[in-house]
């Protein structure tokens, strides 16, 4: 059930409908949200309803047992080590054996022992990576007493709850089960925040990226060989334009969704475009799973306090293992490592840039940095190396005289780029004026907004980019 | 209700953090009375508004529902309002749209005959 559709608008009013209808029961109304979540996961494939709720218990289970030994340490750091083992496994399991083995047979090969290794067809999950994430940050933040040890219920909800279900933002455990404790307000500000966010996301996906994707980005990426220089170029600007309005309606979605029932969801998206610097752009784009590997990844390996040598080495590291959590493939690595290498790069030239040497002016940086990012959305588009080598061949080909690109995937592009350039809080500035105006109107403003989304919009969705994830 | 299985029996420090959101305002301006009556008015005049104007989409998302005997009048009731709402031209303004919309789709910038 995506967004985007019909019958997830239908699921959402009945939701909607039951949540504040059992407004006078916290925990009744949790479980009907508990219950909505699994039908919402249900629809793509009910065998992982089990492993959903699976890992639920487990992480609670884990997250209670840390509790229970307050004063014993070494146990709890045994608990800690055992939950995140458990989660890597499942997700290991289901999203990089196939990867492993292929690696395992091919090394095999290499070695002159030439044997087929039955490797099994696993279904992954959809969501799997956010959810595991949500569970192992769960349990590291109880032990490090950072977050309180949650009941069962709130525990499942935080990790079925279908709003961030599949594609994020990844919410932690102590921003949103303090949410659970009570049967949240609502106020007309936050829904005000909310329609535009849902409409402004509809738009975003099923106008720029599904157009832009099925226009020109996916047959260019499809063929690259089949294209002229100038097409492979438009189409990595293309891509950088639609995997940012795709991914970001996504999460614009979600927000808006769980404000319309009560819970505030955290920033997962800042005009990352005009970031000036690497660094910047990970503080703008998919910041909760930038700030999770900060948290549990970067500052554990080392961070910043030992050094310059051991914050290039965790700086890697962390960009490596975020480059594979997005799936099993050399691309992915090759993505991690780009951004992992220019983010050392940055560190070291902000340490060691030579007295009077000009600094690099603002502009230049968010062009350098733009650039650099669209460059690693090459590999991370490209289903395989040798495919991302023909397309940056064909780019050097020098074939710049033609493009399919049409009059329309010029100005979405545009838009796409433009958008980051705006005031940062128009989206603000609009929800005060409409939580002011009376309610039929803000009913037939949306309406209107949908109605010409609709309008726009291909025959069927494909799904968010990071639902493969 | 308070049942043991879903309250934690642990003592637990009290570490709520508070993040920033999309959704907080920030401003001190009066938030409005009555927010969940303006919430529902708003999701039913929406709601309604899309079914006067958009009964093309219920129809396309009926008819692929599986047929069957729970579904057969979904499908049928989805025609019925369907044809009700064209024979009073409620469909003209998102068809109106979309032939914009698709004329725009069909605008080249050169024909492309010479790619390699």
């Amino acid at each position: 059930m995506l967004f985007p559709t019909l019958s997830f608008g239908l699921f959402f009013l009945a939701v909607f409908a039951g949540a504040w209808l059992l407004a006078g029961s916290n925990e009744w109304r949790k479980i009907w949200l508990l219950v909505a979540s699994w039908i919402f996961y249900g629809w793509w494939d009910v065998r992982f309803v089990a492993l959903l709720i699976a890992s639920g218990v487990l992480n609670w289970a884990i997250g209670r047992l840390i509790g229970a030994a307050q004063d014993d340490e070494k146990r709890r750091k045994l608990l800690v080590g055992l939950g995140v083992a458990v989660n890597l496994c499942i997700l290991g399991w289901f999203k990089y054996y196939g990867f492993f083995m292929e690696q395992a047979e091919a090394t095999l090969r290499a070695l002159g022992w030439s044997r087929d290794l039955a490797i099994m067809q696993v279904i992954l999950p959809v969501g799997i990576s956010f959810f595991t994430f949500q569970g192992m940050s769960y349990i590291i933040d109880v032990y490090r007493r950072r977050t309180e040890v949650a009941g069962l219920l709130d525990m499942t909800l935080l990790m079925s709850f279908f709003p961030h279900l599949v594609a994020g933002p990844i919410v932690r455990a102590s921003h949103l089960i303090p949410q659970f404790r009570r049967v949240p307000d609502l106020t007309r500000s936050m829904v005000a925040m909310a329609l535009l966010l849902i409409v402004w996301g509809l738009f975003k996906k099923t106008v720029i990226a599904s157009e832009l994707a099925t226009g020109f980005v996916d047959p260019v990426f499809f063929d690259p060989a089949a294209h002229t220089s100038l097409d492979l170029l438009l189409a990595a600007y293309g891509y950088a334009v639609q995997i940012y309005c795709d991914f970001s309606a996504y999460t614009d979605m979600a927000i808006g969704i769980a404000a319309l029932l009560g819970y505030r969801f955290p920033h997962n998206f800042n005009q990352p475009y005009r970031a000036a610097s690497l660094q910047d752009f990970w503080r703008r784009w998919h910041i909760s799973l930038s700030s999770w590997l900060r948290d549990y990844l970067y500052i554990p390996l080392g961070g910043s306090r030992h050094g310059l040598e051991r914050m290039c080495i965790a700086l890697a590291a962390t960009m490596l293992l975020g480059g594979l959590w997005h799936g099993a493939s050399w691309t992915f690595v090759v993505w991690g490592a780009i951004h992992g290498s220019v983010l050392a790069a940055e560190r070291l030239w902000r340490e060691f840039r030579p007295e009077g040497w000009p600094k690099v002016t603002h502009w230049v940086g968010v062009f350098v940095t733009f650039h650099i990012v669209t460059v690693s959305w090459i590999f991370f588009r490209s289903h395989s190396l040798e495919h991302a080598l023909a397309y940056f061949g064909g780019l050097g080909a020098g074939s710049w005289s033609t493009t399919m690109l049409t009059p329309l995937g010029a100005v979405l592009v545009a838009m796409g780029m433009a958008l980051h350039f705006l005031p940062a809080d128009g989206t603000r500035r609009a929800a005060i004026r409409v939580r002011a105006m009376p309610a039929g109107l803000v009913g037939a403003l949306t309406g209107f907004a949908i109605l010409v989304v609709d309008a726009m919009r291909p025959e069927g969705v494909a799904p968010f980019i990071y639902y493969q994830f | 209700m308070n049942a043991p299985w879903i309250v934690p029996q642990i003592p637990a420090v009290s570490c709520a953090v508070h993040v920033p959101s999309p959704v907080d305002l920030d401003d001190d301006a009066p938030a409005g009375g009555r927010p969940l009556l303006w919430t529902s008015r708003v999701v039913a005049t929406a709601a309604a508004f899309l079914l006067l104007f958009n009964a093309g989409a219920l129809r396309s998302w009926a008819s692929e529902l599986s047929p069957g005997p729970a579904t057969d009048p979904v499908i049928a009731a989805a025609d019925r309002w369907f044809a009700a709402t064209h024979a009073l031209g409620l469909d003209v303004p998102v068809e109106t749209m979309r032939g914009w919309w698709q004329a725009a789709q069909a605008a080249r910038l050169s024909t492309g005959d010479d790619q390699r």
